[in-house]
């Protein structure tokens, strides 16, 4: 382990403990901790889906779909045949990652909008398909799943999430989703099976939206089909946080899931009007910086020590002209 | 011995019959180059063989295996490269990391860094420039960078699509240079040009299509002095 990955994994758990003694004196209101919980399936939503978007290049914006199917399936199984949570927590994933093949394979056959409108159709069947089953509720909702997600499960998760898909970021087969995003005909003649790696990526983000999904549904207790919950609004919103953050961009994901997790909680205070101050938001961090907050770089100790450089190098020099012409 | 043997090649594209029983071959250590104007079939031959546009009919033998309707994926694996048309270079990525996207199927790691040190000495320009993004090399740089990466797979046949496309005369001939002296390492080249004249300087042979078929071939300083090509082709 080197010096910098004892800092990183001793600030993540001098937070978690943080966030449990501020819980226990009752600094955080059980509220807070659900806020923090959702900040972070946020966080594996957004950084999924920037695997498939941002990385990979394929404009999926069915994301949401998976999610459902990770609700669902594993409160299908700790509800109905009392399996235990997070078996049915990694069979719900595994389920929306198969769903995520037998759905990329024909999707990922198409690019650009058309793609973007097939995956936003695959994204509405899974959502009406679960409003008509009725062992999950139907349109009621499924109700009655055991709250066995705690905010602990969330942070670990999330953690797992980013690690893994940085780590393969990074990798051989990363490099490779990368090329595809970049050129996917120069890819196919340096040898690279494209179609692999998109449906690949596909999979992998499918697997972790599902994860999110079964840590969603076991943390509220309740999950309905609505299309703000598991349908195309939800998907929108994923997509949202991806490009807010930069596509291409882990960090940038991250910052943006939270922000966005935020901020209709803080703006509460300005009652309906905050449904007109937030897109108004959104659109001037548009304007101003339409590549997304971090465009395609990541935030990292170097790139900060190199900012606070300049920025200290740069007052070092006006001090110096100051006092020559004094 | 003949590296690459193409018979009776023909590719539609929707209802336009693009490539009509095209035929060629090319031999080891040889530079063919295949000319002909606009929309004659040169890019889609090219592209027929590297396994980018399905055939319908015809077949394609690379060292005596039948690649004909292989995925461009594993054609590239036979080593037989194809530098497509317009570069096409990863532009978000640095220099470095094009060339060694180049060498993606390659597990022999000490042979890739000396073969990047020897695309860096034919580019000296891209040495320089190595940790720039691709984007933001100039257009001739984006094709010496574009031909790197094609040799950075360490191909037996290199199909060269357009390579002086665009660039001034200049870098043309400094592309021209290389082109030879890739060939004299030993690698295979059948190249596709508009710069007819320049194209017969450097091949050994060459074969004129038009409207999609072969009109002609012969050895390059056989078409140099042939009276239709020199018409058609040669201005004059």
């Amino acid at each position: 382990m080197t010096k910098r990955n004892i800092v990183v994994t001793a600030l993540l758990a001098g937070f978690y403990l943080l966030v449990q003694l501020l819980a226990a004196k009752r600094v955080l209101l059980p509220y807070d901790l659900q806020i923090l919980g959702l900040i972070c399936i946020n966080i594996m939503l957004a950084v999924s889906l920037n695997l498939i978007n941002g990385f990979t290049g394929q404009f999926s914006i069915g994301h949401a779909g998976f999610f459902g199917i990770g609700a669902y399936a594993s409160a299908y199984l700790t509800v109905v045949h009392d399996v235990p949570f997070l078996i049915a927590l990694c069979a719900g994933a595994v389920f929306a990652a198969v769903i995520g093949i037998v759905i990329g394979l024909p999707a990922l056959r198409l690019q650009g909008d058309y793609l973007a409108i097939a995956t936003l159709g695959f994204g509405e069947i899974i959502r009406v398909v679960i409003l008509n089953i009725p062992q999950v509720g139907g349109a009621r909702g499924f109700s009655g799943i055991s709250r066995a997600t705690s905010f602990g499960h969330t942070y670990l998760f999330m953690i797992l999430t980013v690690l893994i898909i940085k780590n393969f970021i990074s990798s051989y087969h990363g490099r490779a989703c990368i090329a595809v995003r970049e050129d996917e005909l120069a890819s196919e003649t340096l040898g690279i099976n494209t179609t692999f790696y998109k449906v690949s990526a596909f999979t992998l983000g499918a697997f972790f939206a599902g994860l999110a999904g079964g840590l969603f549904s076991h943390y509220m207790g309740y999950i309905n089909p609505a299309a703000n919950q598991i349908g195309f609004l939800k998907s929108i919103d994923i997509l949202i946080m991806v490009v807010l953050g930069g596509l291409g961009s882990i960090t940038g994901s991250i910052g943006a899931a939270i922000f966005l997790t935020l901020i209709p909680e803080l703006l509460r205070g300005l009652a309906e009007y905050r449904m007109i101050v937030y897109p108004i938001i959104l659109i001037l961090i548009m304007l101003f910086r339409p590549a997304g907050l971090l465009g395609g770089k990541e935030l990292s100790w170097d790139a900060l020590s190199r900012f606070y450089q300049r920025f200290a190098g740069k007052r070092q020099k006006q001090r110096v002209t100051g006092d020559g012409s004094e | 011995m003949e590296l690459l043997k193409v018979q009776d090649l023909d590719v539609y594209y929707g209802g336009i019959h693009a490539l009509k029983q095209v035929s060629f071959t090319i031999n080891a250590g040889e530079i063919v180059t295949l000319i002909g104007a606009n929309g004659a079939g040169k890019s889609t031959t090219l592209r027929a063989v590297s396994g980018l546009v399905p055939t319908s009919s015809g077949s394609v033998e690379f060292k005596g295996v039948d690649i004909t309707n292989m995925p461009a994926h594993k054609i590239a694996g036979l080593k037989l490269t194809h530098v497509p048309e317009g570069r096409r270079v990863f532009a978000n990525l640095s220099v470095e990391v094009n060339l060694q996207l180049g060498a993606y199927l390659r597990k022999d790691k000490a042979q890739v860094q000396e073969d990047l040190e020897r695309v860096y000495t034919l580019f000296p320009r891209l040495a320089e420039r190595r940790r720039q993004l691709a984007g933001s090399l100039s257009g001739g740089e984006q094709q010496m960078l574009a031909m790197g990466r094609g040799l950075m797979a360490n191909p037996e046949l290199m199909l060269l699509d357009e390579p002086s496309m665009g660039l001034a005369p200049l870098l043309v001939r400094e592309i021209f240079r290389v082109i030879e002296e890739i060939n004299r390492s030993g690698t295979t080249i059948l190249l596709v040009e508009q710069n007819a004249k320049m194209a017969l300087n450097v091949a050994n042979r060459a074969y004129v299509l038009e409207n999609g078929a072969v009109k002609l071939s012969g050895t390059a300083a056989e078409l140099l002095q042939d009276e239709r090509v020199r018409k058609a082709y040669l201005g004059g």
